[in-house]
């Protein structure tokens, strides 16, 4: 049976139009997280968020770099299950 | 700049649920003793099932937080400089750039969880904005937004910023106004990002004294501050305390873990 994979996804901050950026990857690709862990920090202005991981897993991909600008729903990276 | 006609207010009506403000006055105490205070607290929040904010109020001694919008390059002051006068300076992981710390500034930190409330992060952000406003109007100073920010302006400069973090839904850092500080320390750093000043924002630092050109008691604004969040957060209850009971139960050790974890 394959392995099912969880997108991480930049939900909706409610800051409007305001520009969100990717501060910093908190987990490096191909390590192990834990639902709920820190994986990605996106700053907006005065404010930063940390994303935590949607399931337990292997972080696979990292679709996003550093200052890239988001969009909400965007795909940021995927989690593994394992 | 725009005056407020669009200043945010509460969505919700005072008195929504039974939603209580702790609010601890801590005096002047380093960042970092504050900054293990906070964390401790977020972890607790985080599991409580009451939605319930607790606002850590300080003033710091001289000293920088640079933010993630900060650099070192907005500090005009040199390493030996900055040894000299003792400021010491810390890169922290909140939004908004350079906050010059020194007594007089009072420095607030709510700390609440976004998923109790039912906020998402562009609310909390406004009403803690909304709060900063009320504040300002209860000592006759008209309050000034701009754009995309939600640090609060005078006609003298911007009296108080914003610079906030949310980690697991949890709200930590705050806002800073200022006071009465000495003024001529704020000179030492650019507290806006040079590149969004360029776009015709206002960059001046200034203060509650220097806006009214009346003096005022820091006591005061305390006390109006507790009122004006408790109202921003839809607050039905407040307790003020002196202190707060984890401060000493931490040993010098823990805190350096803590910081250097941080």
């Amino acid at each position: 049976m394959p392995a099912r994979h969880y997108p991480l996804i930049l939900p909706d901050l409610g800051l409007g139009a305001a520009p969100v950026l990717v501060s910093v990857w908190l987990a490096r690709l191909g390590t192990n997280v834990v639902c709920g862990d820190r994986v990605l920090e996106v700053v907006s202005g005065n404010v930063t968020v940390d994303l935590s991981s949607p399931a337990s897993g292997r972080l696979i991909r990292q679709d996003v770099s550093e200052d890239d600008e988001l969009s909400v729903g965007q795909v940021l990276g995927v989690i593994e299950e394992e | 700049m725009s005056s407020l006609p669009t200043e945010p207010v509460p969505t919700k009506p005072l008195g929504a649920g039974d939603r209580c403000l702790e609010f601890h006055l801590l005096g002047r105490l380093d960042w970092e003793r504050v900054w293990s205070l906070q964390q401790r607290l977020m972890y607790e929040t985080g599991g409580r099932t009451q939605p319930q904010v607790t606002v850590l109020c300080c003033e710091h001694p001289d000293s920088i937080t640079i933010g993630r919008s900060g650099s070192r390059g907005h500090i005009r002051m040199s390493d030996e400089e900055l040894h000299r006068q003792q400021v010491s300076i810390k890169f922290v992981g909140r939004g908004g750039g350079c906050v010059y710390h020194t007594p007089g500034q009072l420095c607030l930190y709510p700390i609440l969880s976004l998923e109790r409330f039912g906020w998402s992060v562009g609310e909390y952000l406004r009403r803690l904005q909304h709060g900063l406003c009320r504040t300002l109007r209860e000592f006759n100073i008209e309050p000034v937004l701009q754009e995309g920010e939600f640090g609060v302006w005078g006609r003298s400069g911007l009296l108080a910023a914003v610079g906030v973090a949310v980690r697991n839904w949890v709200t930590c850092h705050g806002a800073f106004l200022n006071v009465s500080p000495s003024m001529a320390r704020f000179a030492y750093i650019d507290a806006v990002d040079p590149d969004r000043i360029s776009s015709g924002r206002k960059s001046t630092l200034s203060c509650l004294l220097a806006e009214r050109r009346l003096p005022v008691k820091m006591t005061s604004v305390r006390a109006t501050i507790v009122q004006t969040l408790a109202e921003a957060f839809s607050c039905d209850r407040h307790h003020i305390c002196t202190g707060h009971p984890l401060l000493n139960l931490r040993s010098e050790k823990s805190r350096e873990r803590i910081s250097r974890a941080s």
